[in-house]
């Protein structure tokens, strides 16, 4: 057995589950609670969680991000992306092109978070809004989103993945624009097409929920696992595999609705995580550019608890943290960066949800999202 | 070429579920399935790469999981039985506990062991395995008075292993942990209770939970015995939440929907951590344990119940350890028979819903 819990951890984990209470009570959002503890137990904090604890866990990580991607295709099927509005193909667009434009050097990474997000603003703010909530927020008010809200998300997923294929090809080669970068788009796109067609007859077949649920608890591993062997972005393949999994399959109303339905612990890990990896300025030049666009991120947050009550300033200002899921999910795999690469951009995902959260938490009634009879109460 | 930890966990996930499947057609337990599809897949992977061995990420999943389906367990204990039927419990699980090590202690000095070392082959198979037990009365949705003593028994046989542990070690010592698990148990149920008598959707139940079974990994992973002290720590736990929460039902219900494809997962990752070679070479002492084991529970359940009774013995049959080590063909064989055996057993004893939809549960979400 390998020493990996030192009984302070153990200590320090009752003594969360404790501080929990009050919190819940008090109607404090949790996922600010589980990104908080994991920055003060993390490696950079007080060193409970260690690196190789971290590494032990990186099959959870995997497969949160993963299962925060596959619920990402859940409204890419053909009838809603015939509905599709032209602001997602320009969210999509501007994703692209910007990190493209961005990637070979992350401390690029600033005026590429602007860029995306002008494009999340240029796009529609609402369905921008609700696609972000419904991606990262577990309130009832949130998954009552509608079904075109994802849309958004899954564009910039998509775009971004894209991005991957040109970083990628960008240490190979020296330069993004060559073959390989399409070589990488190419394989990520059969990959995930492929996990998708195979996984959907297993998934057809399964019997109640026991046995789908475990099913899709093994699918974000397969695909992490072959993008890793096929060098290609995992968080793509399993988009990919999630939209052929929403177009093609006939149960597919409850495949998400168990996705949906574990998404909050699966959140919750991703977040803890994410605080635990929350790297100093110091330990790598490239988060520099990641905490200044973290700074950033305070400061639209210090502005939404300006304009909560004012239906304006949510409006406007919640979009631009559109960019920070995607990006955090895609730089998990970055190529060519080990844990400080992947774990700078996940300050981006700890503080948009931490916005996002306290501006659920604060507004003064459900945001666009109607309330369906039957679902649990909202919080505050 | 090397396997990559997350790809691993991802194949044995899938080769499992591929397995509960093809075994759920034959009316088998899936978790059955699941664990011959693991050990598939380990024999495949064998074959592929002679030296490859499973990633230290794979014995942590696995204790988590198994730590999560004991809680779930723990959860659905009823404070009523063991009020009414703690005692007979409990002189039911000491008898079984004295048959087996005197068989299986038989058994292990006909096969050439010395007496001491007969002694400590019985004891060491005392445990049974409260996992396997969850397993099938969870996919099989059971609830009633005969799910109700297969839980209590398989918990008391864990709690009788740290006892006989005494005749392993001839030291306290894993007494003493059988105590620090009991105790820890309360103290972490304790603790989880508070923020979860406080939740009510379900996704917020299970990541509470989740929460708990990183406490318990983390407490029970460097003990002397860490997956015997870290199940019935789990119970325990599982055991003061479910029976002081106020919203207990809830509770249950979702530990019980997610604990089934918990179930599922573990099977696989316990069948997949069996080596090949280790199992051939243990195949007829485990054919020796097997027997002598399933006469003792047998014998016990006649003794205790009536003659019919004896089936209960069979559903008991699953061995509590991880296939590892010199008693993994034993713990693997036994599992396999057991799995089937509580299946049977709790079929015929009219605690689940004939003619159960397995997507009934979809109705109520609607």
């Amino acid at each position: 057995m390998l020493e990996l819990f030192p009984i302070g951890l153990v200590i320090a984990l009752a003594a969360l589950l404790l501080v929990s209470a009050p919190w819940l009570s008090a109607r404090r959002p949790i996922l600010s609670l589980a990104m908080v503890a994991g920055a003060i137990l993390g490696p950079h904090g007080a060193g409970l969680v260690t690196p190789s604890l971290l590494d032990t866990l990186a099959p959870i990580l995997a497969l949160s991000a993963g299962w925060l991607a596959l619920m990402a295709a859940e409204s890419w099927d053909l009838a809603s992306l015939r509905r599709a509005r032209v602001g997602h193909v320009l969210l999509a667009i501007g994703g692209t092109a910007t990190l493209g434009d961005a990637s070979p050097v992350m401390l690029a990474a600033l005026p590429s978070a602007v860029l995306l997000g002008c494009a999340a603003l240029a796009a529609d703010a609402d369905a921008a809004r609700d696609a972000l909530a419904r991606a990262v927020h577990p309130d009832p008010r949130a998954r009552q989103a509608p079904a075109l809200a994802s849309l958004a998300l899954g564009a910039a997923l998509l775009g971004l993945s894209v991005a991957w294929g040109l970083q990628a090809s960008a240490i190979s080669a020296g330069s993004p624009l060559t073959w390989h970068a399409g070589r990488h788009v190419v394989m990520t796109l059969l990959a995930g097409g492929a996990l998708g067609v195979v996984y959907a007859q297993p998934l057809r077949l399964a019997q109640g929920r026991a046995q789908t649920l475990a099913l899709l608890l093994a699918l974000p591993l397969v695909g992490w696992g072959l993008a890793g062997l096929l060098g290609t972005s995992p968080l793509c393949v399993l988009f990919v595999a999630g939209a052929i999994l929403a177009n093609d399959l006939r149960r597919r109303d409850l495949v998400f609705t168990l996705l949906g339905e574990h998404q909050r612990p699966m959140t919750l890990a991703m977040i803890f995580v994410a605080g635990a990896m929350l790297p100093l300025p110091e330990a790598d030049p490239r988060s520099a550019a990641i905490w200044t666009i973290a700074a950033i991120f305070i400061v639209v947050r210090a502005l939404a608890w300006r304009f909560a009550g004012s239906r304006v300033g949510l409006a406007r200002v919640i979009p631009l943290s559109v960019l920070a899921i995607p990006m955090m999910l895609e730089a998990l795999s970055w190529p060519g960066g080990g844990a400080p690469a992947y774990a700078a951009p996940f300050i981006l995902v700890a503080a948009g949800t931490f916005m996002i959260d306290e501006l659920l938490w604060l507004a003064p009634r459900p945001l666009t999202v109607p309330v369906v009879a039957g679902t649990p109460a909202p919080r505050g | 070429m090397t396997i990559q930890p997350v790809l691993w966990l991802g194949l044995v996930g899938l080769a499992g579920c591929l397995g509960a499947m093809a075994c759920r057609l034959l009316r088998l337990p899936g978790s059955a399935g699941a664990l011959l599809g693991g050990l598939a897949l380990r024999m495949a992977a064998g074959w592929w790469d002679p030296a490859f061995a499973p990633s230290p990420a794979a014995d942590l999943m696995a204790l988590a999981t198994a730590v999560f389906v004991c809680f779930a367990l723990g959860c659905c204990l009823e404070l009523r039985l063991l009020r009414e039927q703690g005692s007979r419990i409990l002189g039911l699980a000491l008898t079984q506990a004295l048959l087996i090590i005197v068989l299986v202690g038989a058994a292990g000095f006909a096969l050439g062991m010395g007496r001491a070392l007969a002694i400590a082959l019985g004891a060491a198979a005392v445990a049974g395995s409260p996992a396997a037990a969850a397993a099938v009365a969870f996919e099989m949705r059971a609830r009633g008075a005969a799910t109700q003593r297969l839980f209590a028994l398989s918990a008391a046989s864990l709690v009788m292993s740290f006892a006989c542990g005494y005749l392993i070690s001839s030291s306290w010592t894993p007494v003493m942990a059988g105590l620090w698990a009991l105790g820890g148990g309360v103290a972490a149920g304790l603790v989880l209770l508070i923020p979860l008598s406080r939740l009510e959707t379900r996704g917020s139940i299970l990541a509470c939970a989740g929460a708990g079974v990183l406490l318990v990994t983390a407490a029970a992973w460097d003990a002397i015995q860490p997956w015997a002290v870290a199940c019935l720590a789990a119970i325990v736990a599982g055991f003061v939440c479910g029976a002081l929460s106020a919203r207990r039902e809830a509770l249950r219900e979702a530990l019980r929907d997610a604990a089934a494809p918990g179930a599922i997962l573990l099977f696989a990752l316990w069948g997949a951590a069996a080596s090949p070679a280790v199992l051939k070479i243990g195949l007829p002492a485990a054919l020796a344990i097997l027997a002598s084991r399933t006469a003792a529970l047998a014998a016990a359940s006649f003794l205790h119940v009536s003659a019919p009774g004896a089936r209960e013995g069979i559903a008991l049959l699953p061995m509590g350890a991880a296939p590892s080590g010199v008693l993994a063909a034993s713990v693997l064989l036994s599992q396999i028979a057991g799995l089937a055996g509580s299946r049977w057993w709790l079929a015929g004893s009219g605690d689940t819903a004939a003619g159960d939809d397995p997507d009934a549960w979809r109705a109520r979400m609607r």
